[in-house]
């Protein structure tokens, strides 16, 4: 790294503090970097100087003797360590002596390493070398993480903006008598889930959850193209299957190889009294219903995004009072201490007993229930999304 | 996840064993360079002691798949179990892949 001319002339440029009563070698400290490229040079002669000069600079290495009259440079060490802003500071102590005691008291006083005396040249720039580089790699590295947590932040928001909103819930409450709710989870910091409902002709409404392939960053990016996409096109209303279909062939053009998404596509439609529904590998599509009792749905299907496949459009009783309940498999592969699962029957009997709850109240069941029974971290997106029909 | 892989007479058999997921990414690159080396004319990928896969390794999986067709290979999956053959079902994967 020396040999980049950008870093070393950096490096050149770094404030360096300089601690020593000893006159002359302070001057031959100061020579020596000067000498060798170093600009920036702070020195003073005793342990409360240093400690005034710190208080309103900050420099990016202190070179500190360690027995000066007045206080010593343990003391100075251990006084800098105290201070949040030079918790990472350099502190390079000059020693005489080749005391192991000594060495063992500086590290506990926090120095970073030694420089002993009578001084080299070259050990003394080695070692502000290898110290300023350090540190220098430690910034641009903390510098980074800052600006990619603030990014990552910021497309935390921009997901969270994309899902139904409070407004939009409360509307489809009072327009369609349908209860929405809706939980996400992401096992990184951003995440390839979603869900969503839209309004179509007459009473009726459609909703889907997708789940798009691995996690981070790739996946939530295709997750909001789809979402979208779903949000603004016109959807074949009554045929999810054939909408599947629709919406594989436009990710198989649109999707990295590798990549695929699982989606449940339904429209209620509370004319007939029914749910149509299709499916690209949804987990588990559950039906409770108003008196308790739980239907699994069939799930299979391709998932989107691999060959072009024909989804099927299947239908289920979907009256007032019963509930569409769609979760994804970190609700059952999430173990606790003991290495237990929660089943699907623990699910269903969570559900039977709250089968008169409001959707929101449902899936706060589920979700105290699954805190109760799982310890490890989540190893993939948890994705709650619940319909109920309501008078 | 671990892997172990031997070649034999152009069989090149790929045995996972363990959690495949996301993190396995570097593993599964390596397997990835080897299908379209000339001497390998069939690839079997062994799933039996696979007790997770996530939607990553499925994916992983399908870039293989996709590797092999391309060049004229044979790759067939075997001995999934638990909840990897659940997810295999529920994907329909019988349709895409060759399972023996």
């Amino acid at each position: 790294m020396l040999n980049n001319p950008d870093i070393l002339s950096h490096l050149h440029a770094s404030a360096i503090l300089i601690v020593d009563d000893d006159p002359v070698s302070r001057t031959f400290i100061e020579m020596t970097l000067r000498n060798r490229g170093f600009k920036n040079l702070y020195s003073v002669d005793s342990a409360e100087k240093a400690m005034e000069h710190l208080i309103c600079r900050a420099p990016e290495l202190v070179i500190l003797d360690i027995f000066m009259s007045g206080l010593t440079g343990l003391e100075c060490c251990t006084w800098i360590r105290q201070q949040p802003k030079f918790k990472d500071l350099p502190v390079l102590m000059l020693t005489g002596m080749t005391d192991e005691k000594l060495r063992g008291q500086s590290f506990q006083a926090g120095a970073t390493d030694f420089v002993s005396k009578p001084l080299h040249p070259e050990e003394l720039c080695g070692r502000v070398n290898v110290h300023l580089l350090n540190r220098l790699s430690m910034k641009s590295l903390q510098r980074y993480k800052e600006r990619l947590e603030l990014e990552l932040e910021g497309a935390r928001e921009l997901q969270a903006a994309i899902l139904p909103n409070e407004t939009e819930i409360r509307e489809a409450q009072q327009q369609c008598q349908l209860e929405f709710a809706g939980h996400l989870d992401s096992s990184s910091e951003i995440g390839g889930d979603f869900w969503g409902f839209k309004r179509l002709l007459q009473q009726q409404m459609a909703l889907w959850t997708v789940d798009f392939s691995g996690h981070g960053v790739a996946s939530a990016l295709n997750a909001f193209r789809l979402q979208a996409y779903l949000k603004e096109s016109t959807p074949f209303s009554d045929a999810p299957g054939e909408y599947l279909g629709h919406l594989n062939e436009k990710l198989l053009r649109l999707l990295l190889r590798g990549h695929f998404a699982t989606m449940f596509y339904g429209v209620v439609d509370p004319v007939v009294n029914r749910l149509h529904y299709a499916c690209a590998c949804s987990p588990h599509p559950l039906i409770l219903k108003k008196k308790g009792a739980v239907h699994q749905l069939d799930g299979t299907g391709l998932p989107l995004g691999l060959e072009p496949h024909v989804y099927a459009t299947q239908q289920v009783e979907f009256r007032v009072g019963d509930t569409l309940v769609l979760y994804s498999d970190a609700l059952t592969e999430t173990p606790d201490e003991n290495g237990r699962y929660i089943t699907e029957n623990d699910i269903a009997e969570v559900l039977s007993a709250n089968a008169s709850a409001p959707a929101s109240v449902l899936m706060q069941r589920i979700l105290t229930y699954f805190e109760k029974h799982s310890a490890a971290p989540l190893r993939d997106d948890l994705t709650l999304s619940i319909c109920k029909r309501v008078e | 996840m671990d892997v172990i892989s031997q070649i034999v007479n152009g069989v090149y058999t790929v045995s996972l064993i363990g959690h495949f997921t996301f993190t396995d990414n570097p593993e599964f690159r390596d397997i990835l360079e080897v299908i379209p080396k000339p001497e390998i004319t069939q690839i079997i990928v062994q799933m039996d002691k696979v007790d997770f896969v996530d939607s990553a390794a499925l994916g992983m999986l399908l870039l293989a798949r996709e590797s092999a067709e391309k060049h004229g290979k044979k790759l067939v999956i075997s001995g999934t179990q638990g909840q990897v053959k659940r997810i295999f079902e529920m994907a329909r994967f019988d349709q895409i892949f060759n399972f023996i």
